[in-house]
């Protein structure tokens, strides 16, 4: 668990990068994925690719985590306002990044990008629910 | 005497019994004082005065808050007050730096683009408010609750302008 968390903080600068040249992802490598994959040091895209998947499910778990002690912090009428505000930010995040990654669709690194947008607004909500359930 | 102190009872029980329909209606006011403010009723309309199409031409739309609220900010008596009108200058200082943002994305987008920017802009205007609707709801009283809806409008439309910020510098 601490080695995917690890992971995921060092391959942020590779999304990063990534997506600074998502025009540029039709030329990465086409590689098939190895058998087993080191996220560490994905090059290639479908590694990539996958891996971003990977810390996007970390992250989508770690909100879980913490919007579920959070619900069982409150009572049923803020529990009802926060499934509200939940799924209205599900919505949010999915358009938003539908529109972020617009310019990659069709490009092998289209998965990544997806991810990486996904990952980062996972994150943060996660930190904005962590300080709600700290106040 | 005894005749008098029975119709004195008379009169008590006559007066309880007068009294007793009205105690249940004496409860609502304690628990509809949270509602007196519009926000927090969880069934009362979203604070969404905006209509749900932000056209290219026209600003985000400043949600309502609390506008049922009488707060004098030219002349604020408390604390709480002038807190409270501290948090919605600061709100709408920000909403208009993301206006200022928002429609200069706008303008370098294609219309296919802004028409998708305008379905995300809709549904993040859903999520702010729902969002600050939970927010808010988490203190008591309604100046209070105001200062942290007007508070957490503001850190999301902050938040927001440098999402935007951040997709209007070139890939």
């Amino acid at each position: 668990m601490t080695i995917t968390k690890r992971f995921s903080l060092l391959a942020l600068p590779l999304l990063t990068a990534a997506t600074a040249t998502a025009i540029g992802a039709a030329h990465l490598t086409q590689a098939q994925p190895a058998p087993q994959i080191d996220c560490e040091n994905a090059s290639d895209t479908p590694s990539i690719n996958y891996c971003a998947g990977l810390f996007y499910e970390e992250a989508d778990k770690a909100l879980n985590q913490t919007y579920q002690q959070l619900q069982s912090t409150l009572g049923s009428d803020q529990q009802e306002k926060l499934v509200a505000a939940q799924r209205a930010w599900i919505e949010y995040r999915d358009k938003n990044c539908d529109f972020e990654v617009r310019r990659s669709i069709g490009g092998t690194g289209y998965p990544a990008y997806l991810s990486g947008c996904l990952e980062r607004m996972t994150e943060k909500r996660t930190i904005e629910l962590q300080r709600l359930q700290a106040n | 005497m005894k005749r008098l102190l029975w119709f004195v009872a008379l009169l008590l029980a006559i007066g309880a019994g007068c009294r007793s329909p009205e105690t249940p209606p004496a409860l609502p006011p304690a628990t509809s004082s949270p509602a007196a403010n519009p926000t927090a009723s969880a069934t009362s309309p979203p604070t969404v005065t905006y209509t749900p199409t932000v056209s290219p031409p026209s600003p985000i739309p400043t949600p309502a808050v609390n506008s049922a609220q009488t707060v004098d900010c030219n002349n604020p008596q408390t604390q709480e007050v002038i807190d409270r009108c501290a948090a919605e200058q600061a709100y709408n200082a920000a909403d208009a730096k993301l206006n200022q943002v928002y429609q200069q994305l706008r303008a370098s987008l294609t219309s296919s683009e802004q028409a998708q920017l305008t379905e995300v802009e809709t549904a993040w205007l859903e999520f702010r408010d729902r969002n600050c609707d939970f927010e808010s709801s988490q203190v008591t009283g309604e100046i209070r609750q105001s200062t942290v809806r007007y508070r957490c409008l503001e850190a999301l439309t902050q938040d927001r302008t440098a999402e935007l910020q951040a997709q209007a510098e070139p890939l």
